[in-house]
Order: structure tokens, then sequence, then C-alpha cells
């Protein structure tokens, strides 16, 4: 039987959080490799490869979003040490960690998320699931989303992304090919803002305040917790879900070219340690 | 069943500032209007096709021609902000179906006449607000006099016409507007940059008498601008409309022979201008 899209649906199932989604994926990648030991001996001049550990391997899809559901399949592993089961078709990676989440949104534009997994020994392989029907699909687009960003000073904007990455160790045992532990180590979540310079509060969107480096009360302009949220929401105007960063103003830019307004970007950075062990 | 048709007696065009009065175009010549929406064929892992979604801007086009007809052109007065305005229409002059614009920016005005025509003043316009049946409209209807310039009284004032016959001429100004789109604004741009320069363009054909074409090296460091009028008169001779162009850089010559066809040359002209009432302003006043 041959392979085709069709034939490549992708859906996730945590192992401990009993989180499950399905996703409408236009593009699936999958690529694994295999960490090689060569070595040779004295007296001899023949080289000899032994595998270090076990393959490790990465799956990215990129996907309609669509529901609630979708996001929160993902969001409820963020921080989390258990393994994630993802299915591409009849493909099976079963010791796998969510590695990064990322959707960016424009003025008249559909939105598309970007998920990453990490996954440790070889995937596995079966018999090419089942081809589904087709449903018809309303994803969320950036001619409908709504955006808070008014406590960097922004009343309106022309981009935005939010990107989440987190890092973990893994430790190996003796005497066990696959991971023997998983530590989490750090999550970074960035909200981007591109903006019309005249759209922007500059005292608001300003690193530091009137206590200069030293940070300020919430709320307040300058290095203080700023709060952006975006609500995910499809031309029919149905909510699909809402995700936020509450961080500190990391950057600010302005550009200028001919025949355009003169542009300013701006993120947010959330950084947490908080996860499991 | 019979079906009626709308022919041209049936048919007015209106404009007008965006959220002000309109007022109906004279001399209208024909009227395209039209749309499309960019949708984006959605395809999915485990599904194949999964339906469309728009996926861009939702825009329609529409370009009048007229003749000039009047001294008065309500449409100069339009070029520097947002329209409105519709084409009203039905059988046996009902005037009861409408195509409406919204939110519109005019993008180009053009004028050309030849030999034996009437001097035509055509505009288009993208509307960023809508376009298509949005509201019912009423119509109201002026008669005019029609006051025309025809080709043999117009006087065009260049550096080669008196003693070369003009046989026609072209301008057409471009207003290049661009929106600003953002997040949440459901397709509905309110803010709105304009792509400078504002170029006018204007090309002439005429039959060759003494005209040589200068050498295109001379505008490495030489005088390639020309002062050109272009006076659109009635038949007495009083004026209904003048197109300024000064200090128009010469663009391009083409210079046409052959056998049993009188030798033909053709020549371009621009002039660029820092602001859409800059433009207007000295073209047109």
């Amino acid at each position: 039987m041959s392979l085709t899209f069709k034939n490549m649906g992708v859906s996730i199932s945590g192992s401990d959080s009993d989180l499950t989604g399905s996703y409408y994926a236009d593009s699936v990648s999958i690529s694994e490799s295999l960490s090689e030991l060569n070595f040779a001996t004295l007296g001899s001049n023949s080289n000899n490869s032994v595998s270090a550990k076990a393959p490790e391997g990465s799956i990215d899809v990129s996907f309609y979003i669509t529901t609630g559901n979708e996001i929160s399949a993902i969001t409820g592993h963020y921080g989390k040490t258990g393994f994630i089961e993802v299915n591409v078709g009849p493909f099976k990676a079963q010791k796998s960690l969510l590695e990064s989440f990322s959707f960016g949104l424009e003025p008249l534009g559909l939105i598309m998320g970007s998920m990453t997994y990490s996954y440790y020994g070889q995937i596995e392989s079966g018999t090419p699931a089942s081809i589904s029907s087709s449903p018809t699909i309303v994803p969320a687009h950036g001619a409908k989303s709504v955006i808070d960003v008014e406590s960097v000073g922004v009343s309106s904007a022309v981009g935005l992304s939010y990107d989440f990455s987190q890092t973990y160790d893994i430790g190996y045992s003796l005497g066990q090919t696959g991971p023997a532990r998983v530590t989490f180590q750090e999550m970074t979540k960035t909200l981007s803002i591109d903006a019309q310079a005249q759209d922007v509060d500059f005292s608001q969107s300003s690193l530091t305040g009137t206590s200069g480096i030293c940070q300020n009360v919430e709320g307040e302009a300058g290095f203080s917790v700023k709060t952006g949220t975006v609500t995910l929401k499809n031309l029919c105007d149905e909510t699909i879900g809402e995700l936020g960063v509450t961080g500190f103003l990391e950057s600010r830019s302005f550009d200028a070219s001919p025949n355009q307004n003169v542009s300013q970007s701006l993120s947010i950075t959330e950084v947490s340690r908080e996860g499991e062990c | 069943m019979a079906y009626g048709r709308n022919f041209y007696p049936d048919q007015q065009v209106f404009i007008g500032q965006l959220g002000s009065s309109v007022e109906e175009l004279k001399g209208v010549q024909s009227f395209d209007g039209g749309w499309s929406v960019p949708y984006e064929q959605m395809m999915a892992a485990g599904h194949d096709y999964i339906g469309n979604e728009v996926n861009g801007e939702l825009v329609g086009e529409v370009s009048v021609s007229r003749s000039i007809v009047s001294s008065e052109d309500p449409v100069t007065g339009l070029l520097n902000g947002p329209v409105s305005g519709y084409l009203v229409y039905g059988t046996t002059q009902s005037y009861d179906k409408v195509f409406n614009f919204n939110r519109g920016y005019i993008t180009s005005y053009d004028s050309s006449c030849s030999l034996g025509d009437v001097a035509s003043c055509d505009f288009g316009l993208t509307a960023y607000g809508g376009i298509g049946k949005i509201s019912n409209e009423s119509r109201s209807y002026t008669a005019i006099t029609p006051t025309v310039a025809t080709a043999n009284n117009i006087a065009v004032t260049t550096d080669f016409g008196s003693t070369n016959a003009i046989q026609s001429y072209s301008l057409s100004i471009a207003f290049d507007r661009a929106p600003v789109n953002k997040i949440g604004e459901s397709f509905s741009p309110t803010d709105f940059t304009t792509n400078l320069p504002v170029v006018a363009n204007v090309s002439f054909d005429f039959l060759v008498n003494d005209f040589e074409a200068q050498n295109v090296r001379e505008s490495i460091c030489g005088d390639f601008t020309s002062n050109l009028i272009l006076a659109l008169n009635t038949c007495p001779g009083s004026n209904i409309r003048t197109f300024t162009l000064n200090n128009a850089s010469l663009l391009d010559t083409s210079l046409q022979a052959g056998i049993g066809d009188n030798m033909t040359v053709s020549v371009t002209y621009d002039a660029y201008y820092n602001s859409v009432t800059g433009a207007v302003d000295a073209i047109l006043s």
C-alpha cells in the first residue's frame, strides 16, 4: 500500500497527563540520528564503531489551529516530564517531549501553529492509518483574533508571534538503552509584537522607567511585570483559545523605510524554571 | 419567460467623499467593478482537502471611463481621501439595483484624446470597505448641456508640437496607496500610506516634420526636462480643463519609420510630486 499525505494524520497522547489531541497538519517532518562512537586500538589500523546510545530524533508539525483542545494538549505539557506518544500516520514515537510551540498572527492571514517534539529511541512503524473523512475546518484567523498588549503601550499591532520553548536534561543509565531520567530545566515564552510607532505609547514601552533600571510596580511604565494576551478566534468570531505571557519587556526597536510609517517592535519574555523534576 | 436587460439609460454612477453626500458623475462611458476572494485551499495530513479560508485582502476594483462634458470634475476633489459611491441600475430605468463601493481610494486618474475623439477623463479606485450590494440607494438626475473638448480644440504646449503634428496624448497619474492592516480589524483597514513620489506620466504620438531625437547619453548630465501644458477648450475656444506638468523628465523616445507610412514618434515624460495634494495642485489647477 502506498503511503501518501492522506495517510499521515497527526495525533499526540500524554502518557501521564491523559491529554490527547489530533491536528490538521499541513506539513510534518520526522528526522532521527544515531550517535556513533568510533575508536581504534593500539596495534591495529582498523577502526571500530559502536552506537553510543539509542537513536534520537525530532518531529516538526505545522498545523491549522482549529480548537482549544489542540492548544491545551500542547500547553498541558509545559514544564512536564512525562513522555508523550506522537503518532504520524503509521509512525509512532512513544518517548517524546514537547520542545517548542509557536504561532504567528498577521492581520489578513489564517493562523498556523508549529510544534516540535524530541523523541528518544527509534521511531516505530505500523500499518498506515486509516483514511478518515475530510471535514471542513474553520481555523483561527488574524482578522478576528484579539490581542491585549496595552501593558506595553500597544493599542493595535500589525503582527504578533507567540513562541514557547523548554529544555530538559535527559539522563541515561548503565544497562539501559532508553532514557532513565528526565529533568525539566527551563521554559521560555516570548510575545513579539510589531506595530506602527504611532500606535505605541513611548513611555509605556520604555525598557526602564522613573526608577531607572530598578524594578517598578506592575503596570507602571519601565522595568515592571508586563502581561500580553492573545485570544485566537476564527472568521465566524468563535473563540478558539487564549494564551498569554507575563514577563518583562526585553527589547524594543524602531525601523524607518520609504513609504511606510515608522514601525516599532517589542518583545515580552517570560522565563520559568518551575516544572516537574 | 422574457428576460429584461440593463442598458445605458438604466445606469447612473454616483461618488462622494466617504461619509458625505454623493453626486452623479456626468459623461460616464463605462463602469467596471469587481472583486475576488483570496481563498487558500487547505490541505491536512490524514485528510487532504479540508476547505477554503480567506487569506488576504478583501478588496474590489472599480474603473470608470468618462468623456469630459463639463468644466467641473467632482473627482479632482476626491483624490486625497476615502470615497464611497455606487452604480445604480435597473431594467426600464427602475434604478432599483445597486453596486456599492465603500472606503475606496482613487489609484489612477487618466486623460487621453486622439484625432477625431472627444477627450476622456477616466479613473480607477480600490475599495477596502466592501464592494457589491451594501445598501439601497436613491438616485437623482439633473440634465446638463454637455461641453466637450474635441481633438481639434486642444492646445498642446511642448518642445516639438509647433512644427510636428501631434496625433494624440495620454496622461496618467498614479496614486499608489497601501493599507496598514492590523490584527483583529476584520479586513477593514483605516490607516493608509501613500507611496511617493506620485508619478504623472504623459505620452504623445506625432508625425515627424523636423523632429530630431535627443541623444540618450545627454541624460548623463543634460537637461531632459520640459514644461508641458494640455489645454482642453470648447469649440468657441473657452477653456474647460488644463493639465500642467512642469519639469517633466523625458523618459523615452521611440521613432517608427516604414514604407508607405508617415514617420511617427512617441515620446513619454514623467513628472514627480511629493504628495497627492502637491500633484493635484500642480497638474489639475
